[in-house]
Order: structure tokens, then sequence, then C-alpha cells
């Protein structure tokens, strides 16, 4: 842990002057000043020569092993914090912890920061909308807060980077993130800024820090290994699956024998007797309907025959009127055609093609 | 002429026909006709009405419109069509049917459009676009006018009834109607022939 603190960012209460190696940043109300990585970290890191000992395998393994022992602590609390909830925030970072190693050694030493914190906030356990992250007073103000600037905030508390890191681990511009942090920042109900709730949070943050257990670590590591964790709330999921299983195949058993038996009684339990023969003991009985009734009231065919609907026709037919009517529409083509002939004009075809030459006869005028 | 063009006279010359079968329709109650009639007649009747309900319902049908139209046509025309007939029958066997070939050969539009009489019958084909779409109160009224008209009329008619664009069509037809009738022929005139 003293490697740790001495290679990743350091959060302490120093002097405003700091030293040579501190990156200026502006100190925050709290009067809490921030020690980057890159301006703490990197004297430690590196070999007499001034180089970063990244060529060197046994010490690049060394300083990414302190990297992220000095960063777990911290990415727990942010994972928490950011994401709402403590076991999806270890995952998460278990995850990142797990897959920034596998990379760490493509990247140049003074990325890893950026890179690390950027891997972390992509978790998409962290993507998730903004919860209640915690009950207490002075934390209650990253509840209201929306993901973006929760995390703008955060990467200030809690990872303790600089202005520009965090604005590249956002990947906005500084200006950008500026705004972002100021707007996060509490505010009293005039609009101005509240030094004391800034306070208050700076302070829990640092608290949240030191109070990770080791039993978490712990765990956190295990995840990071792919090592399943048996300690906290698996004892009573096991637990409750041992007691589960212990039921659950008497209880399948039982109602596969129950489906079993029903199935046979519909063979062989002693149901009702089918429908006979001469359906005496039919279950649908049928019954022969009476006779149909007589109709109350009749059309007398005398009045059928008044109300006939071709009754004109039928007198006319009958009395001989009708006669003459045969086939109207032949008829009084006929005395046109007759007419025609004895004009002597040229008589029509005789065949179909009449139909055609109408049609010609009568388009024409269009 | 299209296909499709000759399918848009069925239902004109069917609404024509039925409205000037409404009115043909006799007015007075069928049990005074009935009870006229002499025992004999009345013997035939009951015949004709078993015959005529032995028919299919599609010639009954056909019949029915027959008559109807053959009913809604001026004496005059009757008349005509009485003595064709009869000149018809006179011809020989082998001419008769060459016309009435010549006839079945006609498209069933046109067949159809002849129930309207030998007048308007032979400028149906000509006449049919201005009478597609007619309120039903002005059928029998336009019909008159129609048998009313000379030839030369009732052709020029039919130039601008093939003139005129559909959503023109009531408004031409509403025109002519507004004319008095002496004037008709003069007005269609004029307006084919400025």
């Amino acid at each position: 842990m003293t490697v740790s603190r001495c290679v990743c960012t350091t959060l302490a209460r120093k002097s405003r002057g700091g030293t040579t190696n501190e990156t200026p940043v502006k100190p925050l109300p709290g009067g809490v000043a921030h020690v980057s990585w890159r301006a703490s970290g990197r004297p430690r890191a590196r070999k007499p020569d001034g180089r970063p000992p990244l060529n060197d395998p046994a010490a690049a393994h060394a300083a990414l092993t302190a990297f992220l022992r000095g960063v777990e602590r911290r990415g727990a609390v942010f994972a928490q914090w950011q994401g709402g909830d403590e076991e999806n925030g270890d995952v998460a970072l278990a995850a990142t912890l797990r897959g920034f190693r596998e990379m760490a050694g493509d990247i140049p030493f003074a990325e890893w920061p950026r890179r690390f914190w950027a891997m972390l906030l992509a978790s998409p356990s962290l993507r998730v909308p903004a919860r209640a992250v915690t009950a207490d007073d002075a934390l209650g103000h990253l509840a209201g807060l929306g993901s973006g600037p929760r995390a703008a905030l955060l990467l200030r508390l809690v990872a303790g980077l600089a202005e520009s890191e965090a604005a590249a681990v956002l990947g906005i511009a500084r200006p950008t993130y500026r705004l972002a942090l100021q707007r996060a920042l509490p505010h009293r109900d005039d609009g101005s800024a509240d030094p004391e709730a800034w306070r208050a949070l700076s302070n829990a943050a640092q608290r949240a820090v030191r109070a990770v257990p080791g039993e978490r670590l712990e765990r956190i590591a295990m995840l990071r290994d792919g090592v399943r964790p048996r300690q906290r709330q698996a004892h009573p999921a096991a637990a409750d699956t041992g007691s589960r299983r212990r039921w659950l195949w008497p209880a399948t058993l039982v109602v596969v024998a129950l489906t079993a038996t029903a199935l046979a009684a519909t063979w062989w339990w002693p149901w009702p007797p089918g429908p006979a023969a001469d359906g005496s003991t039919a279950r649908i009985r049928t019954e022969a309907l009476p006779p149909a009734s007589a109709p109350a009231a009749q059309f007398d065919p005398a009045t059928a025959l008044q109300s006939h609907r071709d009754l004109d026709l039928l007198l006319a037919q009958a009395t001989g009127e009708a006669e003459a009517f045969e086939d109207p529409a032949f008829d009084a083509w006929l005395v046109d055609a007759l007419a025609k002939g004895e004009e002597g004009l040229p008589a029509p075809p005789e065949t179909s093609d009449a139909d055609d030459s109408l049609p010609e006869q009568f388009d024409a005028p269009r | 002429m299209r296909r499709a063009e000759r399918r848009r006279w069925l239902p004109c010359a069917a609404m024509l026909l039925l409205a000037a079968a409404a009115s043909a329709q006799p007015a007075g109650d069928g049990a005074h006709a009935l009870a006229s009639l002499a025992p004999a007649q009345r013997e035939a009747l009951q015949r004709r009405v078993a015959e005529w309900e032995a028919l299919p319902e599609a010639m009954r049908r056909e019949r029915r419109e027959a008559w109807q139209a053959w009913r809604a046509l001026p004496a005059d025309e009757r008349d005509r069509m009485r003595a064709a007939r009869e000149a018809w029958r006179a011809l020989p066997v082998a001419e008769q049917q060459a016309l009435r070939t010549r006839f079945d050969a006609l498209d069933a539009g046109i067949r159809r459009g002849w129930l309207l009489g030998p007048v308007l019958g032979a400028d149906w084909p000509r006449l049919h676009a201005l009478f597609a779409q007619v309120p039903p109160d002005e059928r029998e009224a336009l019909l008159e006018a129609l048998r009313a008209l000379p030839p030369q009329a009732r052709a020029d008619l039919g130039v601008l009834a093939q003139r005129t664009p559909p959503q023109d069509r009531d408004a031409l037809r509403n025109e002519l109607m507004s004319q008095p009738q002496a004037q008709r022929a003069d007005w269609l005139r004029r307006r084919v022939a400025p």
C-alpha cells in the first residue's frame, strides 16, 4: 500500500504551494488539493536513468501491480457511487482491472490513469440510470445528478484526476469539463456555490476511500482473477439453493407420478358407460320435434296471384295483348336494319365483325 | 371501342329501362284486373302462372325486363316494331336467320340499348356517355326529350356527348333541358357547329 500511495494518485491535504513535481491544480473550496498520479508517481517509478521502466518486464509488472493496487480503492468507491450499487460496482471494477492488466503493456506509462478510468467509466454496469447512491446527507447531492455530471464530479472527487486528465477520460474539452463540474457542484438555493457542501462531499469521498474494507478488496481481486467469491452473501444463496434442491427432486417425482396416474385413469377408471347402441344411456339425448303446426296466417292463392310481381305481364300474355311482344330489342333493331336495307345501304357484315365495326364508328368522333 | 367502355353501357341502359318500367306499371289494383277476366282467361292465366314459375330465374328476369321496356315504348314505335317483325317473318328463312345472326353478334350493351326502341336504340351507343349518371327523377323527362329530338339533333347531341368530359356532362344535360323543346335542335346545332 505504501508503494501504491506513492505511485498512484494521492489524496492528501497539502499546502497550496505544493512541490515542484505537482501538477498545478486549482485548490478546491475545501482546501483539498490534488497531487496527480503523474506528478507524484513518476519519480518513484522511474529508473535511475530517468526512462519509464516499461521495457523491463519485471519492473513493468511491478509498476502495473502497484498502479492497480493504488487505484482499486478509489475505483471501488467510484464504481459504487457512479453505478449506485456496490455489487455492480465491484464487478465492473474487477472486469476493468482484469482488462486493463491485459492491455497495459501496450499503453504508455503516462496514459495508464486516463485509460484506466475511461475503461472503468465505460463499463456497461455503470451506465445504468442514476439511482440513489447513498442515504448519506453529504452524498445525497450525487443522487440528483445525471450520469455525466456525476462522472465529472467523481473523477475529481474520488479518482482525484486533474482537470485535463478528467476531461480526457470523458473525451471532452477542458472548458466543457470545467462547465460540467461547475454545474455538478453543490449550490445553495440562491444559485451560489456551497463550499460547505463541497467540503462535506470531499471529506465523505476521502472517508469512503479509506473505509473500503480489505475483505472487499480481496473479493474484488477474486473477481478480477476469475475466482468465485465465497464470502458475504454467498452463504444465504447457497443455503437457499441447497434447501431448494432437497425438495425439488421429490416434488418433481411426485408430479410425474401424479401425471402418469391421471393418464392411466383415463383408460382404467370406471367412468360412466358410453352411449349404448339403442341410445338409452347416451349422455347426449335427442328428442324428435313435434310435428309442425299450421301457420297462423297464409296468403290464399287469389291474394298471391293478385300480388304477383309479374301479374301485368302474365295478364297480357293470358289475354293475348302481349302477342306482339317477343323480343323488343330485336324488333327495334329490325326496324333500323330493314330500313337501311330498303334504302340500299351496304349491309353490315353478317358475322361477329359487326361487333367490332360499331365501336369503331362510335369512337370516331372522339 | 374498348370493352370496358361497352361494359359501362349495361348499368346505364338498365337504369333507363328501370325508370321507364317504373312509370309503365299499372296503377290499378291487380284484383280489379283479375275480377274482369272471363273464366277461360282466368284458366289461361293460371296455366300461364304455372309456366312462368317453372322458368329459371334468369329467364324470368330477362322476360320481365323486355316486357317493361316494351310497355315503356311509345305506341308508334311499338307499331313500327310490330311491322318490322311481320316483315321479318315474311322473309325467307335463310334471311331471317342471317338477320338474327347479325343481331346476336352485336355487343351485349348495344343489344340492350335497342330495348329503348328503334329511335333511341340507334343513337344509344353515342348517347350513353351523357346518360351514364342521371338522377332518378330526371330519367323520364330525359327519355321523353330525347325521343322528341329530330335525328340531326340526336346526332349533334351524340357528338357533344363524345366531346364533353365526364365532369361537364351534368352541366351539358341541364343546359339542354333548360332550353325550350322547340329550340333544342337549333341549340344543339349551334353547339356542334357554331
